[in-house]
Order: C-alpha cells, then structure tokens, then sequence
C-alpha cells in the first residue's frame, strides 16, 4: 500500500497495535508490517511523528526504560481516551467496510 | 557518527521556552528504533555498510524526521514566538510610519510657517535697495532748514533715525542732508522712530515720530544759526568767589554747566551738561570730584579752561573741601546748590573778549559751607597740589 492509501489509516494501527499493551516505535513498526502481511510497508519515520500526535492528544502516554545494552527506550501505552477512540475507530471502520463490502458484492453479483 | 550524533546535529538553534530534555528524548527514541533496525539489517546483509543503508532507506531521514518532531513539540512556541516578531514587526512599521508622517506634517507646517513670516515680512521689512517700496512701508524725509527768514536749508548734517519699527529689532539708519538740507530714508517698516540731528557743536535735537504703513512723510526740523557751524574756541578763566571768612581754606566748587538750549518749533536743541572744578585761587580741574586728583598727585590744575564760544548756564554747584583729602579720599562734599532754568547764571564765553567769570554762590550755601568745615578733620600735611599753596 502506497503511503497516501495509509494516511489516516496508521493512527488507527497504532492503536490496535498498543491495545494489546505498551510497546516501543521499532516493534510496532515491525507488527504493523507483520501483521498486514507486508502490505503496510510504511516508512518506520513516519510512525514517530503519529506517535507523538497521539501522545498529545491524550491518546498515549509514554514512559521509559533502559535497555540492555544501556539505551533509553521510550514505551507508549494506551489510555483510557486511546481505547475509547480506539472503539470508535473500529465501529466506523466495521460500517465503512460493511458499506465498501456490501457495493463490492452486489458489483460481483453483476458481474458474475 | 552514532545514531544520536546524526539525529543531534539536526535540530534548529535553541529557544528560551524549549521542555529540558526534549532534544534528547527525540534523539534517544529515534536512536534506538534505529540501532534494532540496523542489527536486523545487520542479520540479514553480513555487512555494515549495506546494513546501515539499508535502515535507513525503510527509515527516511532521521534528521528530517528529528526535525519535525522538535517543531511540532514546539508549534506553539514557535509559532507565538514568530508571532510576536510579525507583531513587533508591524508595530515597529506603525511606529516608524507615525514618525514619518509625523516628520511630513512638521515639515507641512515649518513651511506654512515660513510663508506666513515670509509674509510678515514682506509686509514689515524695507525691500532691497532696486526694489520698489510695498504700499505698506514708509518713505521719510527730514528736511533741515535754518531759522532765518530765507529759510536755507541745512546741507550736509547727519541725521540719525533711531527706533523699533513693529516686529522688529531695534535699528539705527543714517542719511547726509542733500543740497535741499533733506535727508530720505526709506522704504522703511512702520513704527516709532527718533530722528535725531547732532551737529558739530555737539547740539542735539530728538524728534519722536509715529510712522504708519503706507505713506510719504516729511519732517521739517528748524535749526538755530548759532549752532551751526563749530564755535570757535576761547580761553575763559574763572574764580569760585567765596567769603573773606573762608579765604584760605582748601576749597573748590564743583559747578555744572550747560549751553544754553533752542526751542525751534517742535524741537529741542540742547548739549549735554559738563562739569568744572574751580577754586577760589583761580584753578580749574576738568570733570567731576571723582576726577579730582588725590594727595600726591603730578597733575597740575589748569588756569583757564579752553571753551568753545558761546553761553553757558551755571546748573548746579557744589562746594568742595580737600582739607580732609588722603592719599585715597575724594574731596568731601560740604554744600551745595542747584538752579532752575529762568535763574540759572549765565556765562558768557565771546571771541575777542575778556572771558573771566566769577562764579558766586547764594549766601546759604557758605552758610552750609561753614558748618561743612568745621565737622571736617583737617589733613595733617597737605601733599597734593593744593588751593593754598598753589596761589600765585
């Protein structure tokens, strides 16, 4: 997916991903790719200024930790605001695909 | 270059208002996503270099990304900040737009000033020499004439046009009278004026006129023959004339006279008043008491005073005593007296005539003179050129 198809589209990612629990910007980067099969195959930069956007908002709250190695790594967990926005963003999802879905079907059955 | 290093040199110069640790959080962050990208490329290449390029071709620009975090932590700061510069700015420019406005409209009113004195002056100030006169200036002419019965006119005196035109600064004009005894002035500004008209006897006449805008005036003034011309000079000797009881005493009479005075017309001719001292032995010292020399002194009085022709009205004398005189003292005033104008002693000094006048006081000034005398310490030792000794 080109990046302009994912405007909009990654702070709902982030979301779902850090609905799972708090995590850093490498690795939801690493499941956002993983786990759409690659089809999000986003410019790991462009994660950290939604990041923050989302930290703004009340959305995220972040924290830090010391890694192994002796780095500063920097945690982001979702917040009560976040899963709220969260479940909006997933019911307007579902009636948006719902939509998508039902115009796509009845294409088909024409076509078909 | 580590990762931090990279990302560090990428943020713009520093702001007052900027969060502690903002630089840092940024650059730490972005740091360790990096570094777990690069051993995962690392894992993958075998090779640094490719690993390295390889982050960041799926990363982007750190720096550029660095960036845009600081900016949009601080959008509001910036922003108010850039704010506040356009504010200052355009305040800075409303400012400076008064001043120039200001400026032009002081200018506006120094040049409306300077045409309405210029104005003024038009209407006050006598134009150059080859101009025409304004129809608010004044032409004057003094016309001079002998009081005779030809009337001759006065041909070569000074005359003198003092005074404060209106506006203006106090001036003084003078003109020769022409073969028709006239002296011209003008165009000049209105206002009072003296005209005044010396001559060589040292006669003069003040005339105070009024000169209003607009218009010719002549001014006649009538000038006595005898003063006409310089007087010739003659040597009068004179003698204070004091009482047998005082013979001897150290005494002179400070007497102050005056030529006699013209009414010609509207004008007074007069000379200026001038003092003598005069002993009873004969001696005249020129000027007043304060003149007179002090014990030890090489000046010699005079036996005659050499006076210009004419008469002369005793003013007013005082009687002196230089019997309590130092070295440093005056002579002490012990009477005097004064005269009105109708009883005033007249003098006579005549060319080709025995010119010696007695000058004699009134009785009550010796009288006054006595009781002067004797309340006056006596010096000592006279020194000086003294009345007593220096009787021949």
């Amino acid at each position: 997916m080109v990046a302009k198809n994912l405007w909009g589209t990654l702070e709902t990612l982030i979301l779902e991903v850090l609905s799972r629990g708090a995590n850093y910007g490498y690795q939801i980067a690493q499941t956002i790719v993983a786990e759409s099969g690659g089809y999000f195959d986003l410019k790991e930069g462009s994660l950290y200024p939604a990041l923050h956007r989302l930290e703004r908002q009340g959305l995220l709250t972040a924290f830090w930790e010391e890694t192994r190695e002796g780095r500063r790594r920097k945690f982001y967990r979702l917040t009560p605001a976040g899963q709220g926005e969260l479940s909006e963003r997933r019911r307007e999802w579902s009636r948006f695909s719902a939509g998508v879905n039902g115009i796509l079907r009845g294409a088909d059955h024409v076509m078909g | 270059m580590s990762w931090v290093e990279r990302i560090a040199g990428a943020f713009p110069d520093g702001y007052g208002e900027e969060p502690p640790g903002l630089r840092r959080d940024i650059a730490d962050e972005l740091a360790d996503h990096l570094e777990c990208a690069y051993r995962r490329e690392l894992l993958r290449t075998r090779d640094e270099a490719a690993a390295r390029r390889a982050v960041l071709a799926k990363f982007g620009d750190p720096a550029a990304v660095a960036r845009k975090l600081w900016f949009e932590a601080m959008k509001e700061q910036v922003m108010g900040q850039r704010m506040m510069i356009v504010l200052m700015a355009v305040l800075t420019v409303a400012v400076l737009g008064g001043l120039v406005l200001g400026y032009l409209g002081f200018q506006q009113m120094q040049r409306q000033n300077e045409a309405f004195l210029a104005r003024l002056e038009a209407m006050g100030q006598p134009p150059a020499a080859s101009a025409a006169p304004g129809t608010d200036l004044v032409r004057l002419k003094v016309r001079l004439v002998e009081e005779t019965p030809d009337g001759k006119p006065v041909v070569g005196w000074t005359v003198k046009l003092e005074g404060k035109p209106f506006t203006e600064q106090e001036e003084t004009l003078e003109e020769q009278t022409d073969a028709e005894g006239i002296a011209g002035f003008g165009p000049i500004r209105p206002g009072r004026y003296n005209v005044v008209v010396a001559t060589a006897s040292r006669y003069v006449c003040f005339r105070e006129i009024l000169l209003y805008g607009g218009i010719v005036r002549e001014e006649t003034i009538l000038c006595p023959p005898e003063i006409r011309d310089e007087p010739e000079k003659v040597e009068v000797s004179m003698k204070l004339q004091a009482p047998e009881d005082l013979r001897g005493r150290e005494l002179w009479a400070e007497c102050r006279f005056r030529p006699p005075e013209f009414k010609m017309g509207e004008c007074l001719w007069t000379h200026h008043e001038f003092n003598l001292l005069v002993s009873p032995e004969g001696h005249i010292y020129r000027g007043q008491r304060h003149n007179f020399p002090v014990r030890g002194s090489r000046r010699e009085p005079e036996e005659t005073w050499s006076a210009p022709a004419g008469s002369y009205c005793l003013v007013a004398a005082t009687v002196l005593s230089t019997e309590a005189n130092t070295a440093q003292v005056s002579p002490r005033q012990i009477a005097s007296c004064s005269y009105k104008q109708e009883s005033s002693p007249r003098f006579e000094a005549l060319p080709n005539g025995q010119n010696a006048w007695a000058i004699v006081l009134p009785d009550e000034v010796w009288a006054k003179a006595r009781e002067g005398l004797s309340q006056l310490p006596r010096s000592p030792v006279p020194i000086g050129p003294m009345p007593a000794t220096m009787g021949k």
